[in-house]
């Protein structure tokens, strides 16, 4: 019986193979890697919510203002979802029939919550607060991103810790003039930034204790 | 500076000292800490020899993994970790966020609400504010609006109002998940609501057979409800174990009608407290503490610059009054009668009583420079007189500061409200009798608990039997519910409305924070269903303000906490003729006693007050203020009397008094009088809750098995004797010992292989500096700290020649702009009376670790208060020093921590980030104060049960609970800081604000936890940046001292030395005079 040898063209599989070989567990551990990062992990997180409440509309077609619903943000380090009190004043008029609204009537007929889900969740450990940002004017659209495009809120930008230091070191990028805080799309003008940290005083902390207690 | 100890001869020039002969052998730099340590012992040598930590310390509990159970969890974790790649990719915890459907108009979700409340404890109110998060009341505050709550003592403090360690704890029992949740009937068969109300309403036709037995109550709304009950024929008790009752009925002899005397300290030179622990164990004891700070300070008091007050103690145990006091005199306590006789008869110029025990030198002399003094400081001195004294003696003090011209001046009386009531121990004794005789059908028990503190001899738990019904209210269903018909559950004081007048008679509001978690109802609530008028809390106590004629507006009223105008004024009292009774056989002898003649003598618990508090882990796991014990009530026998009967410490003994003998544990006490047995009340709890105990597992034990009716406060003719068994007390005073590793003991001084010891030993009695106030008055340029920092007079190259040049650190040195956080406490006006202790641990979620684990040093209270006795072991004198994270600027810690888990600063704090903290425990070995805490185990586990949830309610949501294997320690209440310069910045931007971002805040916007609680403003937190904060003038202060300033660790925490102020004619033995 003939002995079974490779066919030669085979040889030039083999570099493929080794490299197969060695490059398998490599790709394994960076693919891994970078799926439990934050980004690949956070970003993008959109959770259904009991009302499709749809800040594309609210924020974006009809122009509320952010602070209409979300009340507390300048005195305080919630941002606050607003009772459903805030909603029935208009949908006590506008689409007061509809379907969608149903739990939002419910809540406010049986004076009970509604249990929305939070999108942006940071640490137990970590102590964020809304009002010293805003204060400084740092744009709401920084951390949240574009909210009068999402007809169903996502995350948009990491929340890590890496990157809260981003601007906590190097604020100035950040800040608009206080009237544009809430402004979604808004470009800062050139030096706007340095100005504003300069007129606010705003020198973020990088101490352990300004977010850890 | 001890290098060069001739080069400062002020070290040595104050001669008030006493000779030192007279002092006995103590360690070598006078300070110690237990008898044991003073005496070296074997126990001491072998166990602790030189160790900064107990053998075992470091060592996982005993119950937990055996070897196959690891392998076990091993697998467990295993598969998980399998899973991980799955588990360990997604989010966190899905959370929801659920506002109100309608918020509140005055609610920002996320920020605390602070309401005017108050509690009753004893039948003595005290006035709170009470903080909300979100619904949900976290922690209690004096109220610094209320009239007799408030003042301030440092010079700058408009308003603060002090808490006792026992008010601190009182919101723990809010979210007990061991309360009573509903009615039980026919012993113990659940029941409901409805079914007690049926069952109440068949006792309503007969309420002239009711007999009610109350605790005592100061609320006008429920006297006004308790005169129309009695008017419709119910037969009223009132009974408490511990109460104020002698001093009313003293009163009531010397000037035939009942008054309520009230000291005004702050305007007096010399205060006798005889047998009264005024700081801790008085109705007024935070008032009391707060007035003595006042004119305790030699610069800035009340009394005039150059001047600050004498306190002289003449006490049988060793209280914190004995430990502040510049002059203490041990005597037995029935004794007292004899004391106050013979200073009447001194002061009168009349001959004292016949009594061996006025022959004894000591007491002679005490007696004559008292008397001498008090002649002196007429109008300006005054006696109190304590609980456990007989009214007798309160008369006699009564007529002893008449004579000193106290009232008007240093003393008010005003009209006691309940002036004809039987004594408390009356009340109980004739209760008892006529249950036991039949002729009670019906009891109503509300509140109290006296199947468990009734005086023995009462036999309350058998004379129920004889109760047809018997129902009671109450928080928990104790002892006393358990035999009783009826039982139903009571409200918390934060769930439902009501009144209480503190000691000096203000009315003040009790308002409701969150509603009845139980569904419980509260004492005035039950009487209104027994009047047949089914009201509301809010409505009986409207009601009954209006009734009577109370002014102001009721929501004014709420708001501020009190009813204004309704403090009683003073009233001018009489003398009337009073004879003191002749002295018995045993007041006329001497302090040498046999056994079989001992007196014994009951003391409120610091952790359970009489048993009440027995549920409360927060109280138990605080160390007593004097013994420094947890977990453990025991007995109390002096060092001398426990050497000649043969008793030691972590003994057990057997002391038998009136035929009824009690076994227990034996503490021996410096310092205690002679020939006496201190029986702390409160432990042996049968039916308090999981933490105090239930059945047969109980904590302590219980001494109301020796107490009865004629023995309520003191007893004779006792016994006591060693019963040969062993039991350690969950002590910690040896626990945390700056001093230990650096060598100090004498006995490990000379040792070799010690190497640092000798040196260092030189400096160690500077942890504590003392010095009198005659020495601070003549020497103008006496200074705590002659130099500044030991660093300071060393050039760079290391000579001593150029003393406070700064100049040479090995360290690279940070420069602080914008805020410097600091503390100052003044060891002065420290009373060592706890509050601070447990005032952060509610704040900081610190938990507990219970009583083993104590043993293992694993407490975790981020506050110590170190109590250190100098002087010989009969007249010891005492000083606290309350020791948190001195937030040194050079920290030791941070340099040793690999992972960068504590690091500093730009404000001067020293930062923990527990997310980061790997448990390396590096830091807590390089820290010379020893204030870090290790989570050596899950202590918070437990709250995460499901029939605990309630308990989570009680966190303070801006402070991470913190989970096994991290480091913890003080924080400077970093949250409240943060929390204050964001909204000091949010107002100055939004222009609500006038000057700079970045400006100071108002000194006193940011209070610690501790300051908040501290009823003398021992301690004070600021801002250095501020120079005219109060924290930086009293950093600068000529009594500031840094602790360890050797080690350059440039700590943040100063201390202001103790000034005594002895009178010199008096220097005892004791005194410390000269040394520094």
């Amino acid at each position: 019986m003939p002995r079974f040898t490779f066919p030669e063209w085979t040889e030039t599989l083999k570099k493929w193979i080794n490299l197969l070989v060695l490059g398998a567990p490599v790709y394994l551990v960076a693919l891994v890697a970078y799926g439990v990062t934050p980004e690949a992990i956070r970003i993008g997180y959109q959770p259904d919510q009991p009302v499709p409440y749809s800040h594309a509309l609210h924020a974006g077609e009809l122009g509320l203002d952010c602070r209409y619903c979300h009340t507390t943000v300048e005195r305080a380090a919630k941002a606050a979802v607003p009772p459903a009190a805030t909603c029935m004043n208009c949908h006590s008029q506008v689409k007061k029939d509809s379907d969608v609204l149903l739990p939002i009537r419910q809540a406010f007929a049986e004076n009970e919550a509604v249990r929305w889900t939070r999108v942006h969740d940071l640490p137990d450990y970590v102590y964020f607060n809304h009002s010293a940002h805003v204060n400084a004017a740092v744009g709401c659209e920084s951390c949240h991103g574009r909210i009068d495009q999402m007809a169903k809120v996502y995350q948009a930008k990491p929340l890590t810790m890496e990157w809260c230091l981003n601007c906590h070191r190097n604020p100035a990028p950040f800040l608009r003039n206080p009237e544009n805080v809430t402004k979604m799309g808004y470009t800062p003008a050139a030096g706007e930034g340095e100005e504003v940290k300069k007129r606010n005083s705003v020198n973020p902390p990088t101490n352990c204790s300004t977010c850890h207690r | 500076m001890h290098d060069h100890p001739h080069d400062h001869p002020h070290d040595h020039d104050d001669d008030d000292g006493a000779p030192l002969a007279d002092l006995p052998p103590t360690p070598v730099h006078g300070y110690w800490r237990s008898l044991r340590e003073l005496d070296g012992t074997a126990a001491f040598q072998v166990n602790r020899n030189g160790k900064e930590f107990p053998d075992g310390a470091d060592q996982a509990p005993k119950d937990p993994l055996s070897r196959r159970n690891f392998f076990h969890l091993m697998g467990a974790s295993m598969a998980f970790a399998g899973l991980g790649a799955g588990a360990g990719c997604q989010r966190y915890e899905k959370e929801e966020i659920v506002p109100l459907a309608r918020r509140p108009e005055d609610q920002t979700p996320g920020v605390t609400q602070q309401y005017a409340t108050g509690f009753e404890l004893g039948g003595v109110g005290h006035a709170l504010i009470a903080t909300a998060f979100e619904g949900r009341p976290i922690k209690l505050d004096g109220n610094p609006e209320h009239p007799f709550a408030s003042g301030g003592v440092v010079k700058g403090t408009e308003r603060h109002a002090g808490t006792s360690a026992l008010t601190q704890a009182a919101i723990l029992h809010l979210y007990d998940p061991d309360r009573s949740q509903a009615p039980t009937a026919e012993h113990g068969a659940g029941s409901s609501m409805e079914a007690f109300r049926a069952a109440l309403a068949g006792i309503k036709p007969t309420l002239g057979q009711l007999h009610v037995l109350s605790e005592a109550s100061s609320s006008p709304t429920f006297r006004s409800l308790r005169a129309k009950l009695i008017g419709q024929g119910v037969t009223w008790h009132e009974y408490e174990p511990l109460s104020w009752d002698n001093e009313r009925l003293g009163t009531q002899l010397a000037f035939g009608r009942a008054l309520r005397p009230i000291a005004k300290l702050d305007k007096s030179e010399t205060i006798v407290a005889l047998d009264a622990d005024i700081f801790l164990d008085h109705p007024a004891a935070m008032r009391y503490s707060r007035d003595f700070a006042r004119s305790r300070r030699l610069e800035g008091g009340t009394l005039g610059d150059g001047k600050m007050n004498r306190l002289y103690a003449i006490e049988s145990l060793f209280t914190n009054t004995g430990a502040m006091a510049d002059h203490r005199l041990a005597l037995r306590a029935e004794h007292g009668l004899v004391f106050a006789l013979a200073l009447a008869a001194k002061l009168r110029g009349e001959p004292a009583p016949a009594s061996e025990i006025l022959k004894e030198p000591k007491v002679e002399r005490f007696l004559a420079v008292l008397a001498d003094e008090l002649k002196q400081n007429k109008g300006k001195a005054v006696v109190i007189a304590g609980r456990r004294q007989p009214p007798e003696v309160h008369a006699v003090v009564a007529q002893i500061n008449d004579a000193l011209g106290a009232p008007g001046a240093t003393l008010d009386y005003i009209e006691d409200p309940d002036g004809n009531r039987p004594s408390h121990a009356r009340a109980i004794a004739d209760l008892g009798k006529a249950m036991a005789g039949g002729q009670v059908g019906t009891l109503l028990i509300l509140g109290g608990n006296p199947a468990y503190d009734a005086p023995v001899d009462v036999d309350f738990a058998a004379a129920l039997k004889n109760v047809k019904t018997s129902i009671h209210l109450s928080e928990y269903r104790n002892e006393t519910s358990l035999l009783t018909t009826w039982h139903v559950p009571r409200a918390h004081f934060l769930e439902a409305w009501g009144d209480v007048t503190t000691w000096d008679g203000t009315v003040t509001m009790v308002q409701p924070l969150i509603a009845p978690l139980y569904g419980g109802l509260s004492a005035i609530e039950l009487l209104s269903l027994l009047l047949g008028t089914e009201k509301g809390g809010q409505e009986l106590v409207a009601a009954a303000h209006a009734e009577l004629g109370y002014t102001g507006a009721w929501r004014q009223n709420v708001h501020d906490g009190f009813v204004a105008n309704t403090t009683p004024q003073p009233v001018t009292a009489t003398l009337v003729d009073f004879k003191a009774p002749a002295l018995t056989a045993s007041q006329q002898s001497g302090s040498m006693k046999s056994n079989g003649e001992l007196e014994v003598i009951f003391h409120p618990s610091s952790f359970t007050y009489d048993g009440r508090f027995a549920n409360n882990a927060w109280l138990w796991e605080t160390p007593d203020f004097m013994t420094k014990v947890t977990w453990d009530n025991y007995a109390l026998v002096g060092a001398s009397t426990a050497q000649s009967l043969g008793l030691e410490n972590d003994t057990m003994i057997k002391v038998q008094v009136g035929g009824r003998e009690i076994e227990l544990p034996c503490y021996t006490m410096p310092g205690q009088a002679k020939n006496t047995i201190g029986l702390v009340l409160g432990g042996g709890r049968t039916a308090a809750g999981r933490v105090g105990g239930t059945g047969k597992k109980s904590v302590g034990w219980n001494t109301y098995k020796v107490r009865t009716a004629a023995g309520f406060d003191f007893a004779g003719k006792a016994t006591v004797h060693a019963t040969g068994a062993a039991y350690t007390l969950a002590n910690i005073q040896e626990h945390w010992d700056i001093r230990r590793g650096l060598g100090n003991l004498p006995q490990i001084k000379h040792d070799e292989t010690h190497v640092n010891a000798e040196g260092l030993a030189e400096r160690l009695p500077e942890l504590i500096r003392e010095q009198t106030a005659r020495t601070l008055n003549e020497n103008r340029n006496w200074r705590a700290e002659e130099s500044e920092g030991f660093f300071n007079d060393l050039d760079n190259a290391g000579n001593h020649d150029r003393p406070g040049e700064g100049g040479f650190s090995l360290f690279k040195e940070k420069d602080y702009q914008g805020h410097r956080w600091a503390m100052a406490i003044d060891l002065t006006t420290c009373t060592g009376c706890n509050a601070c202790t447990v005032a952060c641990q509610a704040e900081n979620n610190i938990p507990v670790v219970g009583r083993n684990e104590v043993m293992n040093n694993r407490e975790m209270s981020w506050i110590r208060i170190d109590r250190y006795f100098s002087g010989s072991v009969e007249d010891p004198q005492v000083v606290h020093q309350p020791v948190g994270c001195q937030h040194c600027e050079q920290a030791p810690c941070e340099q040793v921590c690999p992972v960068g888990a504590t690091t500093h600063s730009d404000e001067g704090l020293n930062d923990m980030a527990y997310n980061r903290c790997i448990g390396t425990r590096y830091c807590a070995n390089n820290c010379p104060y020893k204030v870090r805490r290790f989570n050596f185990l899950d202590w918070n586990k437990e709250w995460r049960d499901a029939r605990n949830k309630v308990r989570r309610l009680l966190f303070n949501p801006d402070v991470t609970v913190r989970m096994r294997g991290v480091m913890e320690k003080c924080s400077f209440c970093v949250q409240r800081i943060q929390n204050a310069k964001i909204r000091a910045k949010a107002q100055v931007r939004s222009g609500q604000r006038p000057g700079a971002v970045n400006a100071p805040l108002a000194d006193g916007e940011v209070e610690t936890a501790c300051q908040q609680v501290c009823p003398t403003e021992a301690i004070v937190f600021g801002d250095l940046s501020d120079k005219d904060s109060r924290v930086s003038r009293l950093h600068e202060d000529r009594r500031s001292y840094a602790l360890l300033p050797e080690t350059y660790t440039k700590p943040r925490n100063r201390f202001l030395a103790r000034v005594r102020n002895p009178n010199p004619n008096l220097v005892a033995a004791s005194q410390l005079g000269g040394h520094e």
